[in-house]
């Protein structure tokens, strides 16, 4: 229950109800951290990690933290059993079965704009369509935040988007403001960590001189994640063609094309443009290799230790702005320089900390010009990867969790007291609910 | 021919010789508009209510004071509207008008610290519902959206996303929400600054032409941290003589017919004032300008002054404040002893145009003032890192989004149907906080008021 000063949680839940295990991505490996920070900083307290029904995960009764498996229908007893539940989509019939339980929302994402760049292309066909399923999404998010009691976003901007949003339903309480004129017990940022692996060599190699065309002596970029809608590897491509003028030695791998458990996810229309471009520039297999299964979260060490250098470009939108791109912290932790095009607050550290070069949009000559910088002047590079190394320590799990750590042993929340919300949550569900229904029937 | 464009800033502040910064913006508004269209019709419209000394004559755009019966018919007559406001009864005769919402600040974050010391949070939350209402209803009708800087875009960004104000139709037309959105600052004064006979130092009494002045270069309100400022200038009092604080006005432009220190911010200049003469500082070190400074007064306080100062607190008005008093101090190059935790704090500590400091810390803020007021080259280079960063904040360039709206109003992104939805779901939604505020609030306080009244004539 929202309570002025709460009594420390002695039960947690993490709920995840994306795919966990070998092969995850971001909110899987998110909710795994989560629970090893968690169980290592309140040993008072019990973790428990629930993951859907079916995920593999071997011998999980080593772990620090209780693993359980969620159906919908167990999902009820698991909230009961805990005092803190955390996670990043919740069913909302079940926050509002359970009032005086204390629910954290971890959204790193600004969800709506999202959705709205990925239905631009899916639900081209019918705007009405797309136009009332952003409705129900809409009111799905709004009935989330009012459901919360603390929100954990990625970035700085994202906090300030979300008091936005909390000001526009409205859950700003000016009682909860005089104590907390800083909204810290509503808002935190808690950026994705970097693993806290050791770099390790691998034991075989997964790209070089496995790949028929990349050679044990090439340099190796690596393009980390899937191609959605909001990337551009074209201007990528385009460089690469440049740099291939004078040396061609230098090979581009994508990997990891196809998300886990969303279909079709990141091989849509920008993944067959970036196949077509690089036919028509005679780069495919030559220099440019695509490795679309989604490699395992422990596999892709390797990958990026085997690689020299690290780019990702994209378009300096809206997204981009408020974005915090979890495919870069495994570059960090590789200590791999970074090439990235600029607008988002990572871009932002890259270019303040020189942990590589930040580039505008669209501008081949610049992404050329940076990656034959990196991969020819040596000493430049290696200053890089220092800066980078000394740069992860500011930047582990551990580091960024500390907020949530805190707020579950003292569960203060400055959210308006939930009595208080509950004729707009009454108003958020019904609303929803009517959304969803119009949203079915709308073609 | 066309008929000239005509676009009116509609204004609810003073404007004149004497005024605050929303005055200041307005004016200026009018001004570049005029300046940069000469071909438009630009009207400013001042509240009738308040007093304001400004000569029609003496500017190049019309000047009125509709009374609420003129507005409509002045309204109506136009094609943009400029406004930080607009009268949200009126708003169904917007329909077809640009409009343009200026949201220097987000001002919930304002109505938030104003509204602090209300006893009871039942009426405060009555009072501040309706406000934010209307707000979101403002921005349902808007054509464009001025802020003033990215933190501010990002907050606004985030209400019209969660009350629907964001269409898939107008994200479509515009992915970056750059034409919907604009960041306009504020700007600084359009002369050079000019320094002729002291007004202060030397002239004022208590100080003295060698003594170095730390000036509060605007109003009071009640978010500031005063206290740790008096107790500041106290510390360093014991040390040396020679360090004065200098508030330059006690009276807000806008609180017009309250009493002396009755208005907005009385009561935190009258807690500060208690608290310079316990600790016996008061008029020998720390001095008020009762009423409010004029404009050519401000401008030689700036220039004879050593360093503009100002705490506040870490909180939500904090983060998304950009106040104007700073624009003040770029153009006199004046260098900074301020809070963090704002953008122009970064900028100061990025660009070194002063010292930050980090809030509550008495230590950290007497060792700010102490370097700046010693530290000659130091000061100096703040000057000149100053004088730079001005040419970028001339109400030219700060407003040019404004103008290039004006010059192109572009087709609206959302459509005219969407619109009369927007006003009428989001004035009704008003309506209803608004009606519960009245009857709960306002008219009891009203026929307590007439009851007393009537008391008063037996």
């Amino acid at each position: 229950m929202a309570s002025k000063a709460g009594k420390p949680a002695k039960r947690v839940l993490i709920l995840c109800r994306a795919v966990f295990g070998p092969r995850m991505s971001s909110p899987g490996i998110r909710s795994r951290h989560m629970a090893e920070v968690l169980a290592e900083d309140l040993p008072e307290a019990t973790v428990t990690l629930a993951v859907p029904q079916g995920s593999n995960i071997p011998n999980p009764e080593l772990l620090p933290y209780k693993i359980e498996f969620f159906t919908l229908g167990k999902l009820l007893g698991l909230i009961w059993a805990n005092d803190v539940i955390i996670a990043n989509d919740y069913p909302p019939l079940a926050m509002a079965v359970f009032p005086w339980k204390t629910f954290v929302l971890d959204y790193y994402t600004i969800y709506y704009l999202e959705w709205m760049e990925n239905t631009r292309d899916e639900m081209s066909s019918s705007p009405r369509k797309r136009s009332a399923w952003m409705a129900g999404a809409r009111r799905r998010i709004g009935a989330e935040l009012l459901y919360s009691d603390m929100l954990t976003c990625a970035n700085d901007r994202q906090k300030d988007y979300y008091i936005g949003a909390m000001i526009g339903l409205g859950m700003i309480d000016p009682a909860a403001y005089d104590r907390d004129p800083g909204m810290h017990h509503l808002i935190e940022p808690i950026p994705h960590g970097i693993r806290p692996d050791p770099i390790e060599q691998p034991r075989e190699p997964v790209l070089k001189g496995v790949y028929a065309g990349i050679k044990t002596t090439d340099k190796l970029i690596i393009w980390n994640g899937g191609i959605l809608q909001w990337y551009d590897p074209l201007t990528l491509l385009r460089a690469l063609a440049k740099v291939r003028e004078h040396r061609d030695d230098v090979k581009l791998a994508f990997v990891g094309g196809a998300y886990p458990g969303l279909g079709s996810m990141g091989l849509g229309k920008r993944f067959q443009e970036t196949i077509e471009l690089a036919k028509e520039l005679g780069l495919y297999n030559r220099s440019v290799f695509f490795d679309l299964t989604w490699v395992p979260y422990d596999k892709i060490k390797d990958y990026m230790v085997e690689a020299d250098l690290a780019v990702c470009t994209y378009f300096n939108n809206l997204e981009t702005h408020f974005s915090f791109r979890t495919r870069f912290v495994d570059v960090f932790w590789a200590e791999l320089p970074l090439i990235c095009t600029e607008g988002d607050v990572l871009a932002d550290m890259v270019r303040e900390r020189e942990l590589g070069i930040v580039v505008p949009e669209e501008d081949v000559d610049a992404v050329a010009a940076a990656i034959e910088k990196l991969l020819g002047d040596r000493e430049f590079y290696d200053a890089t990867r220092l800066r980078v190394r000394e740069n992860n320590k500011a930047m582990t799990w551990n580091v960024q969790f500390q907020p949530l750590v805190d707020f579950c042993r003292n569960p203060r929340s400055s959210a308006l007291p939930k009595w208080k919300r509950s004729i707009m949550l009454a108003g958020a569900w019904s609303q929803w609910t009517v959304a969803r229904a119009i949203g079915m029937f709308v073609r | 021919m066309t008929e000239p464009k005509k676009i009116m800033v509609l204004c609810n502040a003073v404007v004149g010789s004497k005024m605050a910064s929303p005055g200041i913006r307005n004016f200026n508004m009018a001004r570049i508009l005029q300046q940069e269209l000469p071909d438009a019709q630009v009207t400013l419209a001042l509240p009738p209510k308040l007093p304001s000394d400004l000569d029609p004559n003496s500017v190049d755009f019309n000047v009125a004071w509709p009374s609420q019966r003129e507005l409509l018919p002045l309204l109506a007559s136009q094609d943009i509207i400029v406004t930080p406001k607009f009268p949200i009864k009126l708003l169904p005769f917007a329909l077809d008008k640009k409009i343009v919402l200026d949201l220097y600040t987000p001002f919930f974050t304002e109505w938030m610290e104003m509204s602090k010391g209300d006893p009871s949070q039942r009426h405060r939350r009555a009072w501040l519902e309706p406000k934010r209402k209307n707000l979101i209803a403002q921005m349902a009708v808007s054509d464009l959206i001025l802020c003033a800087n990215e933190r501010q875009r990002d907050l606004i960004l985030g209400i019209m996303g969660t009350t629907g104000l964001i269409s898939p139709r107008a994200y479509d037309a515009d992915p970056t929400l750059e034409r919907m959105i604009k960041l306009a600052p504020l700007g600084i004064r359009d002369h050079e600054p000019v320094r002729r006979k002291n007004i202060l130092k030397g002239v004022h009494p208590g100080v003295k032409e060698t003594d170095t002045v730390l000036l509060w270069n605007g109003t009071i309100v009640e978010w500031y941290d005063l206290d740790l400022l008096v107790r500041a200038v106290h510390k360093l009092s014991l040390e040396r003589d020679d360090i004065k604080l200098f508030f330059m006005g006690t009276e807000h432009p806008d609180s017009f017919g309250a009493k002396p220190l009755q208005g907005m911010g009385g009561g935190a200049t009258k807690a500060a004032m208690e608290l310079a003469r316990t600790l016996g500082i008061l008029d020998t070190h720390v001095f008020f300008n009762f009423g409010w400074a004029s404009n050519d007064e401000t401008e030689q306080y700036l220039l004879e002054a050593d360093m503009g100062v100002c705490t506040y607190f870490e909180n939500l008005e904090t983060r998304y404040s950009f106040r104007v008093r700073y624009l003040d101090q770029f153009w006199a190059e004046l260098p900074f002893v301020c809070t963090r935790n704002d953008v122009v704090s970064e900028m100061v500590d990025d660009l070194t145009l002063g010292v930050a400091v980090p809030q509550g810390d008495l230590t950290a803020l007497t060792d700010a003032i102490r370097k700046l007021a010693t530290d000659r080259a130091f000061n100096d280079l703040c000057r000149a890192n100053l004088r730079e960063l001005r040419k970028l904040y001339t109400w030219e360039r700060t407003l040019a989004p404004l103008v290039e709206f004006c010059r192109h109003p572009e087709t609206r992104l959302m459509r005219r149907r969407e619109r009369a939805i927007g006003i009428a779901v989001k004035s009704t939604d008003w309506m209803y906080s608004q009606t519960y505020y009245n009857v709960r609030y306002a008219i009891q306080a009203k026929a307590k008021e007439i009851m007393r009244k009537r008391r008063g004539d037996l």
